[in-house]
C-alpha cells in the first residue's frame, strides 16, 4: 500500500479533511474516559474522569451540553445506554442508572467497597448489565436487579464481554478466559492461554471470542471449532476492538493504520489483516464501526478522526491533529453522527453524510 | 513515535516500603489527609485505616506476571499495570500516587513494571523509592532479617523515624548502620513520620538529570570499606581520568547480567572519554536508565564517580574492574 510521505515536518499537519464532513466541538470539564449515544441517537453521553456524566444534545446545531451530572465520586469509567436512558459505572465501585432528564433521580445498582468496577458490559436485546469488580462478575437487570453472581473468578476480571444472546458473560483474566452462564450461575467453559488478558470481544454472531493482551497481541477462539490462534506484531497493546454487524469483520487499535481482521470464510488465520486510515507518527487510539456498514472510524493518538471502508483501505479525515489522543468514539444508531472524545475533554460530532465516498 | 504523548506531564510515582510499625502508616495517613493543598492515591496491601477516604486508597492484590519481554523474561507486578492503567483515568485530578511496596522487601518487580509496560512509561515517572526506619528496632530487626537491609539498601529517601524514642548515640549508630547499607540515599530524621512532605513526594531521584545536584558527600569513599560476605554493601568508585565509554559498557552490561540478583542498585556520573557532557545512570537489578547529563564546564575537574549496592560485594574486584575501564 503506498503511504503519502511528508517532505518535511511542516507537511505533518497538513492533512486534507473531508469536505463531506462537518464538525462541532465542545469542551467538557474533564477528560473523556467513553462516549455513547442513546438510544435513539438523540444524546450523546461521555463518562469523564472527575465522576461526571455529561448529556450532550446531539441534535442541536452546535454541541449543545444538556447537563453534567456528578455520578461518581472518582473517575467514571462507562457509560451505555440502558432501558431509555443510561448506566455508568465508576472507580467508587458503583454502577448507576439514569436518565436524560437532569432532574431525576439517578438509581445506583451496586457499590463496591473492596475494588473498583473494571468493566461494563450491556445487552441491548435483553435488557442485561454485566459488571466486572475484583473477580467478580454480576448480571443486573432492566430494573438494576441483580439476577446472577459469579465470584470465582480464576483472577481478577479485566474485561466482561455478552455473547449474541445474552445468556452467556465471557470474562478475561490473567491466563485466559472464564465464560459463566447467567441461567446456571456458573462457568461453562473455560479457555486457557498463558499471559495477562486485558480486554474480552465477541462477535456478534458468537462464534469467535477475541482477546487482548499485556503481549500486546490478539488472542482469538474459534467456539465451533475450538482451535485458537494468535495475531501478534502491534507496536503498542491493542485496547480497543469492534465488530461489523455482519461479524465478518473486527477492527482494533494499536497500529498506525487501523487493522481490519476478515473472519469470513475460513477465519483470519491466512489473511493479513486490511489496513485503513494511515496517520504518519500516530497510533490508533480508540476504533468503532459503523452500525451497518463495512467501515470503521479511528482516533488517533495524534488526535486524527479517520472514516475508512473496509474493502477499499482508503480513509476520509475527519478531523487533523490536535495533539491529545482520542480515547473513546461513538457511532449514532443510525450513522448520521460520530462522536470523539479526549484526555482534554474535548467532544466533536461528525455529521456524516450517507455518501460518503468511500465503500 | 508518539508525538501527541510528547510534552504531557508525567505523574510520580513514589514507591514506599519499611518494615511493619517502623511509621509507613503514620505517613500514609498525612499524605491522605492533611492539608496539603495535593491529592495522592495510594496503592497498598490492606489498608485497615478508618476515617480514610476511601476512593484514595487502592487494594493491590500483588499478582505477579511473568512476561517474556524480548528474549529476558522478567517478573512484574500485573496488578499494578491494571491498576496504574486505572488511576490514568484520573490523572487530571492527581498530583502523584504512593506504592506500598511491603510484601516483598524488593521493589524490583514494581520497578520493572514501569521499565515494561510502554503505556505506563508514557504516563508516569518512577520518582523515588522511600524507606521508613524505626530507629529504635532497626539494629535489631537487622539481625533478625535480611529484608529489613534491603529495603534501605533500594531507598533513595530515608525517613529514620522514632527518634524522640532514641538517644542520640543510639541515633547515631543507626545511621552509620544505615550509610554503610547505602552511601547514596537522604536521610531525615523524624518522629511520628513528620518530614515536610516536600522532602519524600516529588524528589525526582529517578530523574536522572537529577542526579546531577547530588552532594558530594553522598558518594565518597568510605575508608573503612570491609568486605563482607553475604550482607549488603555500598561501594564507591571514584576515578579522575576518563572513562572509555566502550570498555565501560561491557563491562557494566556483563556484571549486571551475572551479578543482576545481586545488584540493588546503582548510580553514577562518569566522565567518558571523547565526550564533553556528563553520562549519567541508575538501576534496579537489571533494570538500568541512562541520559547524558550536563555539560562539563571548562575549569571543572572532571570525576567520575559511582555507587553499587549490592549482596555478595568484592570491593576490591570492582575498583580493578572499574580501573581497567579507564581510558588508556
Amino acid at each position: 500500500m503506498s503511504v503519502p510521505q511528508p517532505k518535511n515536518t511542516s507537511d505533518l499537519g497538513a492533512e486534507i479533511i473531508s469536505p463531506l464532513i462537518a464538525e462541532c466541538r465542545v469542551t467538557l470539564p474533564a477528560n473523556a474516559t467513553q462516549c455513547r449515544f442513546s438510544h435513539d441517537g438523540g444524546i450523546c453521553a461521555v463518562a469523564l474522569g472527575d465522576g461526571s456524566i455529561a448529556l450532550v444534545d446531539s441534535n442541536a446545531p452546535e454541541a449543545e451540553v444538556l447537563s453534567v451530572r456528578r455520578l461518581h465520586n472518582v473517575a467514571a469509567v462507562a457509560v451505555q445506554p440502558f432501558a431509555g436512558g443510561f448506566v455508568s459505572a465508576g472507580q467508587d465501585g458503583r454502577a448507576v442508572l439514569f436518565s436524560a432528564d437532569p432532574g431525576s433521580e439517578a438509581r445506583e445498582i451496586c457499590a463496591y467497597r473492596d475494588c473498583w468496577i473494571e468493566s461494563l458490559a450491556v445487552h441491548k436485546a435483553r435488557t442485561r448489565i454485566a459488571i466486572a469488580s475484583g473477580q467478580t462478575v454480576a448480571v443486573f437487570d432492566s430494573n438494576g436487579k441483580p439476577l446472577s453472581d459469579f465470584a470465582d473468578a480464576p483472577a481478577t476480571v479485566s474485561g466482561v464481554a455478552f455473547d449474541h444472546t445474552g445468556e452467556r458473560i465471557a470474562a478475561c483474566h490473567y491466563n485466559g478466559v472464564t465464560i459463566f452462564n447467567v441461567a446456571t450461575g456458573a462457568p461453562d467453559l473455560k479457555l486457557e492461554w498463558k499471559g495477562a488478558h486485558i480486554g474480552v470481544s465477541w462477535s456478534p454472531d458468537g462464534r469467535y471470542l477475541v482477546t487482548t493482551t499485556q503481549e500486546k497481541e490478539l488472542h482469538i477462539w474459534d467456539l465451533v471449532t475450538m482451535q485458537d490462534f494468535r495475531m501478534g506484531g502491534y507496536p503498542r497493546k491493542i485496547h480497543q476492538m469492534d465488530w461489523t454487524s455482519d461479524s465478518e469483520m473486527m477492527g482494533c487499535s494499536g497500529a498506525d493504520v487501523i487493522t481490519g481482521w476478515s473472519f469470513a470464510g475460513a477465519g483470519p488465520g491466512r489473511r493479513p489483516p486490511v489496513e485503513i486510515g494511515f496517520v504518519f507518527g500516530g497510533t490508533v487510539s480508540a476504533v468503532a464501526a459503523h452500525p451497518s456498514r463495512s467501515i470503521f472510524a479511528g482516533g488517533y493518538s495524534s488526535g486524527n478522526v479517520l472514516i475508512g471502508a473496509t474493502r477499499k483501505g482508503e480513509a476520509l479525515v475527519a478531523r487533523g491533529r490536535t495533539g491529545t489522543p482520542v480515547t473513546t468514539l461513538s457511532w449514532s444508531p443510525n450513522a448520521n453522527l460520530l462522536a470523539a472524545a479526549d484526555g482534554a475533554g474535548l467532544l466533536s460530532l461528525f455529521s456524516v453524510p450517507d455518501e460518503l465516498g468511500v465503500n | 513515535m508518539q508525538e501527541a504523548t510528547e510534552g504531557v506531564r508525567k505523574l510520580p510515582v513514589t514507591l514506599l516500603t519499611g518494615y511493619l510499625g517502623a511509621g509507613k502508616t503514620t505517613l500514609l495517613n498525612r499524605i491522605l489527609t492533611e492539608q496539603h493543598g495535593k491529592k495522592f492515591a495510594v496503592v497498598v496491601n490492606e489498608f485497615g485505616e478508618e476515617g480514610i477516604d476511601n476512593d484514595l486508597v487502592i487494594d493491590a492484590d500483588e499478582e505477579i506476571f511473568e512476561m517474556n519481554n524480548g528474549c529476558i523474561c522478567c517478573t512484574v507486578r500485573g496488578d499494578l499495570i491494571r491498576i496504574l492503567g486505572g488511576l490514568m483515568k484520573r490523572a487530571d485530578q492527581l498530583d502523584g500516587i504512593l506504592i506500598e511496596t511491603t510484601g516483598l522487601a524488593d521493589p524490583a518487580p514494581v520497578v520493572q513494571t514501569f521499565f515494561v509496560d510502554d503505556d505506563l512509561r508514557d504516563q508516569l515517572a518512577l520518582d523515588a523509592v522511600v524507606t521508613v526506619v524505626d530507629a529504635k528496632h532497626f539494629l535489631e530487626a537487622v539481625d533478625e532479617a535480611h529484608e529489613c537491609e534491603e529495603q534501605v539498601a533500594f531507598a533513595d529517601i530515608v525517613l529514620l523515624n522514632k527518634t524522640d524514642l532514641v538517644t542520640a548515640e543510639e541515633l547515631a549508630t543507626v545511621e552509620t548502620k544505615i550509610r554503610l547499607l547505602n552511601k547514596f540515599c537522604e536521610i531525615h530524621h523524624t518522629n511520628h513520620a513528620g518530614v515536610d512532605l516536600d522532602k519524600v513526594l516529588a524528589r525526582g531521584a529517578f530523574d536522572l538529570q537529577r542526579l546531577l545536584s547530588l552532594e558530594p558527600g553522598f558518594m565518597d569513599e568510605d575508608p573503612e570499606d570491609h568486605e563482607h560476605d553475604d550482607t549488603i554493601t555500598s561501594i564507591s568508585l571514584k576515578s579522575e581520568k576518563p572513562v572509555a565509554a566502550d570498555k565501560f559498557s561491557s563491562w557494566m552490561r556483563s556484571f549486571i547480567m551475572e551479578r543482576g540478583v545481586d545488584v540493588l542498585r546503582t548510580k553514577g556520573i562518569l566522565a567518558l572519554d571523547g565526550h564533553d557532557k556528563r553520562y549519567v545512570f541508575q538501576g534496579v537489578h537489571m533494570v538500568m536508565d541512562s541520559d547524558w547529563g550536563a555539560q562539563w564546564a571548562p575549569e571543572e575537574p572532571r570525576e567520575s564517580r559511582l555507587v553499587v549496592i549490592g549482596r555478595n560485594l568484592n570491593g576490591g574486584e570492582l575498583e580493578r574492574a572499574f580501573s581497567a575501564c579507564l581510558a588508556s
